[in-house]
């Protein structure tokens, strides 16, 4: 896993802090088509398989993983749209 | 017999219209909201319109509308998801004492897990002191929920004022419009709360469906998990027919309040000025301007309210005595204890709710079968020679 010791500059962060699978992904699907190629999107999430479940979705669906950085029970994904 | 509704509070009848709209639901477009195929397509596409006529009765986005099984589902969600959602910030919680079951049962068993819980007391026309609120708020309260109108007494909260104090201490604040909807605007906008339950049934839809509102951006840990449904806020299939059902009772409301009101309000004003003119030893409950325009409550000195009830449904008058599971609990109601009135007083207590299509006649008609029904309980009544007393009776009631 590749943790992150400080935030890339984000172009929208997406908040799903309490909710779980699948919505993570649905969630993930609906707000990558939100942004522009190149840019970056932040998914805050409490759900612990997120970490497993994003670096994965993000291969399957060729976008960038760029880490995540974790505080406490919070876990923020950093993705870049690149197709 | 001639049938004259007046607990709306209790419940409303659905409109034809309601029906009419929900029925194909049950059989032709009968299909999974989440199904892919085009059964499911109609499910869905109907629960989306539903979600958009319910979100413009209230001045919402529609995906600020998460829909429930009801107001009680609404007010434990709001309660429960919100004091779990911010926990971390703080454990201090505020309600009001005059809140639904729905509220202060929660709030209770919050309390029992470790929240700290303030129950904010009211004055004598049920609204809530505002000073004492702004004494308790701290930096870790994180919810205040206090109800926009009372359905026992019809007095309507001042929310503006409560949500501006709740932003000094960044606390949420969540309202519960169940009793409200169907009798003024409500407007989230303009309240600036975070979080509001509405139930259909109140507001001539069916039973069994209600909706939170949810501004954007607020966190609320689910009360209800399962599927995708409501974006993962609550689990379960969808009732359609009853969101359908829902949908149209809400749009039948923004459509005609603005027309329902001063009628309404013309016929709660001649019930109250006719009982108050007609019955010795009555008193008004309730503020007597800052209440909902279709709600008229009052106290009736020496008789026992079920009994008056009893008498009344015999004519075919349908009132209440306060809250419905209150009273089928035959507990003295928790709402009249908060503003002062002691048990004797609250045992004579009786609401009468108007609805759209309550008429003049209707008010006539009670207001001529309701004297002589209190005129022979009294005679009746074990307090027959403490009524004629009146200094003694005087002495307790604070509304004299």
């Amino acid at each position: 896993m590749k943790f992150l010791d400080k935030p890339p500059k984000v172009d929208l962060s997406v908040d799903i802090v309490h909710l779980m699978c699948p919505v993570h992904l649905l969630e993930l699907n609906e707000a990558i088509k939100q942004i522009e190629l190149g840019q970056i999107l932040e998914l805050v999430t409490d759900y612990e398989r997120a970490l497993e479940d994003v670096p994965r979705w993000c291969e399957v669906f060729g976008q960038e993983f760029l880490g995540v950085i974790e505080n406490g029970e919070i876990l923020k994904f950093y993705i870049r749209r690149i197709k | 017999m001639k049938r004259v509704y007046l607990d709306h509070m209790a419940t409303t009848p659905c409109d034809p219209k309601v029906v009419s709209a929900m029925l194909p639901f049950f059989t032709e477009h009968f299909g999974n909201a989440l199904s892919s195929y085009d059964l499911g397509v109609k499910a869905r596409e109907a629960v989306e319109e539903a979600r958009v006529k319910v979100a413009n009765l209230i001045n919402a986005e529609e995906r600020e509308i998460i829909f429930t099984s009801g107001g009680t589902e609404a007010n434990n969600f709001a309660l429960k998801g919100l004091a779990y959602a911010h926990q971390k910030k703080g454990k201090h919680i505020i309600v009001s004492l005059v809140e639904h079951h729905s509220i202060t049962n929660p709030a209770r068993m919050l309390e029992k897990e470790g929240f700290e819980v303030t129950f904010l007391p009211v004055d004598r026309y049920g609204v809530i002191d505002l000073n004492f609120l702004e004494k308790v708020l701290k930096d870790e309260t994180i919810l205040i929920s206090v109800q926009l109108a009372n359905p026992e007494v019809g007095t309507l909260q001042p929310l503006k004022e409560i949500v501006s104090l709740a932003e000094k201490v960044g606390a949420i604040v969540h309202t519960d419009a169940v009793a409200a909807i169907g009798q003024i605007e409500v407007d989230v906008q303009r309240l600036g709360v975070h979080a509001l339950s509405i139930s259909a049934h109140q507001f001539y839809g069916p039973k069994g469906v209600g909706a939170l509102y949810l501004k954007k951006g607020t966190r609320i840990q689910p009360l209800i998990y399962g599927g995708i449904q409501e974006g993962g806020k609550r689990g379960g299939t969808e009732n359609v027919p009853g969101i359908v059902g829902m949908g149209v009772s809400a749009e039948l409301v923004k459509e005609n309040l603005s027309k329902w009101k001063p009628r309404m309000q013309a016929l709660r004003d001649k019930l109250i000025k006719g009982l108050l003119e007609r019955i010795s030893h009555i008193h008004l409950t309730g503020h007597p301007e800052r209440r909902l325009p279709g709600h008229a409550s009052f106290i009736v000195e020496f008789i026992e309210g079920e009994a008056m009830l009893l008498m009344l449904a015999m004519k075919g008058i349908y009132t209440s005595s306060g809250s419905t599971c209150t009273s089928k609990a035959l507990k003295a109601s928790p709402v009249l204890s908060s503003m002062g009135f002691p048990a004797h007083l609250i045992q004579g207590s009786i609401m009468f709710s108007l609805g759209k299509d309550t008429t003049e006649e209707d008010i006539d008609y009670v207001l001529t079968e309701m004297p002589p029904i209190i005129e022979k309980l009294r005679e009746l009544s074990p307090f027959k020679e403490g009524w004629r007393d009146m200094e003694k009776w005087e002495e307790s009631c604070p509304h004299q």
